[in-house]
């Protein structure tokens, strides 16, 4: 018994086993705030993070390693490719969803039907307590998808 | 010099080993009086493990001495001729094994596995008392590892091995922690709790520790 055997399948316990079943609940969370018009971004975030917990690392690793260990540019190079991660490739697609956003409210749905009416917001929750599982495994589904990189 | 002379010195130099094992213990408890995910500056974690390094790499580091001109009497040989003496060694060092590390230590882990539970029914995360649990079931290997590290011909043992401790911490273990740490920042985020962005910041450290250090000197 070795303390970084055991600290290695800690984390790999943690990060492959509990966090992607912890993931499970944060979506239950999600669906019960949003039905009581609480705030439920957070947990529905968190599902997906923690779905995403390999891929978050494996980001990181990839960008600490563009210099070798023993560069002293590797801190800031580091910090550049979060950065430049941030900017160039979440950004983007952050602004494609805001951009779907806008058409939808252009188009009526943020004062004539909207997920905030108490009617809409009760008939997209009973919808998420019933397919819970189908929500799961289609953002397992993305995830897994995602694994190629954004194209 | 007398023979009783020599077989003490045999002796205190052959206790270094159970003496060192007594320190890993000692600092396996420290670890989470001082907060199990960090540890004290000067606490007794930092110095329970020099002292263990200072324990095994002890007789190495006694040339240093003798290159400084003071001359230093080692025993010949490695066998202890007092009877008596020997049996005192024999038996502490069986003490140490058997009973410390056989026994005392793996209880002491199952104690913080308990602890770890209870951490967590107070409110406070359970992965202190986890990762002393763990150095605590480990201490036989860091031992070897430690033996290793102080190398038997170099009178600079002891510092070799804080700096192959250094090296251990910085390119082994930090790059797995890198990976608690994200665990960590998602159960953060996912509670809307301040700090997840310091957790990630964490684990772009833990990942560049080593760059961090050359950088830090270059800047000198």
């Amino acid at each position: 018994m070795d303390f970084l055997t055991g600290l290695t399948n800690l984390t790999n316990w943690t990060g492959n086993v509990i966090m992607p079943t912890l993931a499970g609940l944060f979506f239950v969370i999600s669906v019960l705030r949003f039905s009581r018009s609480a705030p439920f971004q957070y947990s529905l975030y968190a599902g997906f993070a923690a779905l995403m917990v390999s891929g978050i690392l494996r980001a990181l690793e990839r960008f600490a390693a563009q210099r070798a260990w023993n560069d002293p540019d590797a801190v800031w190079v580091t910090l550049l490719g979060l950065v430049n991660w941030s900017a160039n490739v979440f950004l983007p697609l952050y602004g494609v969803l805001q951009i779907v956003m806008g058409i939808m409210h252009y188009g009526g749905m943020g004062f004539r039907i909207y997920p905030g009416a108490p009617w809409a917001r009760h008939i997209l929750a009973a919808m998420a307590c019933f397919g819970l599982s189908g929500l799961l495994r289609l953002a397992e589904f993305f995830i897994a998808q995602g694994t190629g990189g954004v194209s | 010099m007398p023979t009783l002379i020599y077989d003490i010195m045999r002796v205190l130099l052959l206790l270094t080993g159970p003496a060192a094992f007594i320190c890993l213990l000692n600092a396996g408890i420290a670890l989470r009086k001082e907060g199990g995910t960090v540890f004290w500056v000067g606490g007794g974690f930092s110095r329970h493990m020099v002292w263990a390094v200072i324990f095994l790499g002890l007789e190495p580091t006694l040339t240093w001495f003798q290159s400084l001109g003071v001359p230093v009497f080692f025993p010949p040989g490695a066998a202890v001729g007092t009877p008596w003496l020997a049996s005192i060694q024999r038996d502490i060092t069986t003490f140490v094994s058997q009973f410390i590390v056989g026994r005392i230590a793996p209880v002491a882990a199952a104690y913080f596995v308990v602890r770890a539970v209870l951490d967590t029914a107070s409110g406070t995360g359970p992965l202190p008392s986890i990762l002393a649990s763990m150095f605590l079931l480990a201490i036989s290997n860091t031992h070897a590892l430690i033996d290793a590290w102080t190398p038997s011909g170099n009178r600079f043992a002891i510092a070799l091995g804080l700096e192959s401790m250094w090296t251990y911490l910085a390119s082994r273990i930090f790059p797995i922690a890198a990976g608690l740490s994200i665990c960590g920042a998602v159960v953060q985020f996912a509670f809307n709790r301040p700090g997840y962005l310091r957790l990630i910041a964490c684990a772009g450290g833990f990942l560049t520790v080593s760059a961090f250090w050359i950088l830090i000197n270059r800047m000198m």
